[in-house]
């Protein structure tokens, strides 16, 4: 499917950079490289592997960043929903935690080791693929098929990108039955009955019809990935908000539509809100004055988890 | 490290997520498009630039693959080890001190009424 994307956004909207999943196993070296200018070393590509999906996902992000760099249109094709939220969840971390532990990495005397300089451009790139990936400019595109619980799997998925700060732009619906297809009823109308659900529910649904003999689809997804290039983006959650109050304390509000509250817990590591729900975490830097604060209590006010902060006395001047 | 759960997952959910895998929807794949974004503006870019040199010298280096590390606690200069023994230790539902998450008690859930 996504090979037939890329051909139909090549004639859509011209040179299109394709970047697709690197099988574990590959010799990730060569993109590496490319993707990192100047890292001639193997030891990121050990690395890397040793992530696992997670790792196949920050090495196909930085192809994409190398491909953005050069001014190009790009379309990746991020495998499984899983692999990629597993993937964005442990960027998250890295972006949150990296900096910091380089920093201190680097406050000791001397010149930098060699490993010490491939930490410092790995963290700096890994924070600009977790900007990439919650960018208002970034369309993400979901593939189901209207299959038993496609409603309540496409629920989880929008929950699960929502806590991450993302948003689904468009839903491609695969495998749906034409009326006339001659195909078995009731079963290719509880399909399609799907395909109607999904679409009442939420904008930019597309469907691909499906086909007699398969592999056969490409004619249909070049057919509609005009559209895709094209969607409107759908809104994302809100930025994450620090509220002053009059009587000196301060809230964190941060967005989270469609999680479900049962389950969500909240806690704080250092300087870090970290957000647990759906078996995922998002991890939100604290700002500095809430640094200087300690929680006094959280909760959700409607789609929105706020936590409560006051002042801690002894890290603020007596005047304030 | 704890080999029975992902690093970078809460624990929570693990069996959702083997669920999902033998869901007949579980098909479902991801794609994202990036139309002409620039980062331009993001500091962090500075930092890789001057970060290049540096890493020019790297490319002479004997440096020692951090794949060759078995064990991330015993290897404190190695950056990604240091990451991977974080994120386990914050996963990990027995308190670690420095590393634990101090959770909070959430009040029950209620509209938004705009009150912090």
């Amino acid at each position: 499917m996504a090979r037939s994307l890329e051909h139909g956004l090549r004639a859509a909207s011209g040179e299109v950079a394709w970047i697709d999943r690197v099988p574990l196993g590959t010799d990730w070296g060569a993109l590496l490289v490319r993707a990192v200018p100047g890292l001639g070393s193997r030891r990121a590509d050990a690395a890397l592997l040793g992530l696992g999906d997670a790792g196949g996902v920050i090495i196909e992000m930085l192809a994409v960043l190398d491909a953005v760099d050069s001014g190009s249109d790009v379309v990746w094709d991020a495998g499984d929903v899983d692999r990629l939220l597993r993937g964005w969840a442990f960027i998250e971390f890295l972006t949150c935690f990296l900096p910091d532990m380089v920093n201190e990495s680097l406050v000791g005397p001397g010149q930098a080791s060699a490993g010490e300089e491939f930490d410092v451009t790995l963290a700096a790139r890994v924070c600009e693929i977790g900007a990439l990936l919650a960018s208002r400019a970034t369309r993400t595109c979901l593939v189901v098929a209207p299959n038993h619980g496609v409603e309540s799997f496409v629920t989880d998925c929008e929950a699960r990108v929502s806590l991450l700060g993302g948003a689904w732009d468009s839903v491609v619906v695969n495998q749906v039955p034409a009326v006339d297809g001659g195909w078995p009823e009731p079963w290719a109308g509880r399909r399609r009955d799907r395909l109607a659900t999904l679409t009442a529910w939420r904008g930019g649904v597309a469907q691909v019809p499906m086909l007699v003999e398969e592999p056969g689809d490409s004619a249909a997804y070049e057919a509609i990935s005009e559209r895709l290039a094209l969607v409107s983006p759908c809104s994302r959650p809100d930025d994450v908000v620090v509220q002053a109050h009059d009587d000196g304390r301060y809230s964190l509000r941060v967005h989270l539509p469609m999680v479900p509250p049962t389950g969500l817990r909240a806690g704080v590591l250092g300087t870090t809100l970290v957000i647990d729900a759906m078996g995922l975490r998002r991890y939100v830097p604290l700002a500095p004055v809430l640094q200087r604060c300690e929680v006094s209590g959280a909760g959700m006010r409607g789609d929105t988890l706020v936590v409560r902060f006051e002042r801690t006395p002894a890290l603020w001047p007596e005047a304030s | 490290m704890t080999d029975d759960q992902p690093w970078w997952f809460s624990g929570h959910g693990a069996e959702q997520s083997e669920d999902r895998r033998h869901d007949p929807t579980a098909e479902g794949g991801a794609g994202f498009s990036f139309a002409g974004v620039r980062l331009g503006g993001l500091t962090l870019s500075n930092i890789t630039a001057g970060a290049q040199q540096l890493v020019d010298l790297a490319r002479h280096a004997l440096v020692t693959p951090h794949a060759e590390h078995s064990d991330p606690r015993e290897h404190g200069d190695c950056i990604l080890c240091r990451a991977l023994t974080l994120i386990a230790q914050t996963a990990d539902p027995v308190d670690r001190g420095r590393h634990a998450v101090a959770w909070i008690d959430l009040d029950p859930p209620q509209p938004d009424d705009q009150r912090p």
